[in-house]
């Protein structure tokens, strides 16, 4: 177990490793002058002086590899630069607006959470049910409509329509309930679908059969026996998910108006605020890379299949 | 009609149709579109469904069905040329990682890491945001950030077959690598990127949406149904349909797309218990790559 986790430990650093070199590669491929883009954004009047001035002040002069290590050691430190935009501090701003994004993912995956376990668990109890079907039914919609779509229907429906709940802004938890479901629905019927599949497949087994013959009720065997065979599939997908509705904040959060990390990098890429990019893309990169390798562990703690398999 | 059986038996009538109908709007959409979709006309602005305007038209009196064409034209156009892009280069890369193994197995696989462990959505999104906002850079930023996929998927082809004992007697008659990439292993690969891509159509579809959605895609006069909707946002209240018709043409466009891919791809793998399961793997590697 402790090889493998060094292991696994070691490949999640060098894609930390790679991710730096392409968010650093990304700004350095930027086509044209730097220099002049950034004068240019600080106002006023742009001569070939404040050119060089800003060329001398960001070392844009200095070989890319010594420019890279340069910007690694400030990263190291939590300097991540400052916006061209505004000109405040990457990491203060992007401390003041984790707060959304936080919300959004956590009551995401608790949509997730609770759509996917219990109409998967209903499907289970009653196959080709009414919920069972009607899973099956949105199967092919849930992957196929886009996210921005979902969102504009609820606040149609929720906000414009029945006046019941806030469209706009992060003010309170009235405000956050249609964010999250917009971003956790699909995963959440999705996780659903994912059980139904893996307890149909458990239940045709021969231990459960035993368990039937010894006569014990169809609940009980569903909760008690069939369950824990599928927890390991049902981490890895949760894991998933929550990079997914990480990714799903860069679309839902300016919809609803929040002022969250996603809507930073959205906004970053609209303005060509270069430092603020390539700060986001590092810190997100380095977010999913860390959540695999949680999933990862975590799912060959609870599955001891994996752990004998040894699989790198 | 011998050859046109095959794909109907293979998909089924509906799907064909569905996707056929988009690609013949896209492909004759400045013929079929009864107005320029770019033609404004203020004092025809917001109208609601007439035998003038089918499906309306928009704020600023654009007739909102043209648009949609247009829209589809746009969308069809850049799922092509992006999955043209990356199947390419990702094949390129793919085959010579599995085939010469070695370091440059070692790199292109650890970048495909990368590619596969950052949702392509934010990769896709640094990337307009350095080159600026275009519909030409959209396409090459999502070009990039689907390379990774293609890659794994013809090395993982090319270094089973590699290892094949045809591809190793080639070797022992002399074939130069050259040959045998190109005779034996690109033809191989191709088939599994091709049922794949058939698949991806959908997901880029969205992306493509996805982009123009957050105004970092296609840029204004021209129509695309992500950017349609996020223009219409304001009049919600007044006109749902502006909203609800560009993201039921996607949605279509999507699901039909999907289908596609899934009937291709389950045409492959006739046990019907596996094909449930892996239409599920499907749906769910699917979600993580969309937003």
């Amino acid at each position: 177990m402790l090889r493998i986790t060094l292991n696994r430990a070691v490949s999640a650093a060098v894609l930390i490793i790679i991710a730096s070199i392409f968010s650093f590669v990304i700004i350095a491929a930027f086509p044209g002058n730097v220099a002049a883009l950034i004068a240019e954004m600080r106002g006023g009047f742009v001569s070939q002086e404040v050119v060089d001035r800003v060329a001398v002040e960001y070392r844009l002069n200095d070989p890319l590899v010594l420019r890279y290590f340069h910007w690694l050691g400030d990263v190291m430190q939590g300097d991540l630069g400052s916006s061209l935009r505004t000109g405040e501090s990457v990491s203060t701003a992007l401390a003041q607006r984790l707060q959304p994004t936080l919300v959004l993912v956590l009551g995401g995956s608790l949509v997730t959470l609770i759509v996917g376990t219990s109409l998967g668990l209903a499907g289970a109890m009653w196959p080709n049910g009414l919920i069972d079907r009607t899973i099956r039914a949105f199967a092919v919609f849930n992957v196929s409509m886009p996210k921005f779509f979902l969102a504009a229907m609820l606040i149609y429906v929720f906000g414009v329509q029945m006046q019941l709940l806030p469209t706009f802004g992060f003010r309170g938890p009235a405000s956050w309930i249609l964010p999250c479901i917009a971003v956790g629905a699909v995963p959440g019927a999705l996780l659903s679908r994912l059980m139904r599949v893996g307890l149909e497949e458990t239940m045709s087994r021969p231990f459960i059969i035993t368990a039937k013959s010894k006569g014990f009720g169809r609940r009980r065997i569903l909760f008690r026996d069939a369950l824990p065979n599928i927890v390991p599939v049902f981490l890895t997908t949760f894991g998933m998910n929550i990079a997914f509705i990480t990714q799903s904040s860069l679309i839902i959060e300016p919809i609803f108006s929040w002022n969250g990390v996603g809507a930073y990098f959205v906004e970053a890429a609209r303005f060509r605020d270069l430092p603020v990019l390539q700060s986001c893309l590092l810190m997100f990169s380095i977010l999913f890379i860390l959540v695999n390798l949680a999933v990862d562990l975590i799912v060959m703690m609870a599955d001891p299949l994996q752990r004998r398999a040894k699989r790198i | 009609m011998k050859w046109f059986n095959a794909p109907i038996r293979i998909v089924g009538w509906p799907t064909l149709l569905l996707v056929l109908s988009f690609a013949f709007v896209a492909i004759f959409g400045s013929v079929v579109s009864p107005y320029d979709p770019a033609a404004q006309n203020l004092m025809q602005a917001m109208q609601p469904f007439s035998p003038e305007h089918w499906l309306g038209t928009d704020n600023l009196g654009r007739d909102t069905l043209s648009r949609l064409i247009a829209g589809a034209q746009t969308t069809l156009i850049g799922v092509t040329s992006i999955l043209l892009l990356a199947g390419t280069v990702g094949m390129i890369l793919g085959t010579l990682a599995g085939y010469f193994g070695g370091w440059l197995d070692e790199i292109v696989m650890r970048l495909c890491d990368f590619g596969f462990s950052v949702p392509s959505l934010f990769v896709a999104l640094a990337i307009v945001g350095v080159f600026g906002p275009s519909y030409g850079n959209m396409i090459l930023a999502l070009a990039i950030a689907w390379v990774p996929i293609y890659a794994r998927l013809t090395r993982g082809v090319v270094a089973a077959a590699a290892s094949q004992p045809y591809i190793e007697s080639l070797r022992v008659l002399g074939a130069s690598p050259a040959r045998i990439i190109f005779r034996h292993l690109i033809p191989v690969a191709l088939g599994q990127v091709l049922v794949y891509a058939s698949a991806d159509a959908g997901l880029l579809a969205l992306a493509i949406a996805n982009l123009s959605f957050l105004g970092l895609g296609v840029q204004p006069p021209q129509a695309e149904w992500g950017q349609m909707l996020v223009s219409a946002m304001p009049y919600i209240q007044e006109a749902p349909r502006l909203v609800i018709l560009p993201g039921l043409a996607l949605t279509i466009l999507v699901v039909g797309f999907n289908l596609l891919g899934e009937r291709i791809a389950l045409a492959k793998n006739p046990r019907p218990m596996a094909r449930r399961k892996l239409s599920l793997r499907r749906a769910i590697f699917k979600q993580e790559m969309s937003a």
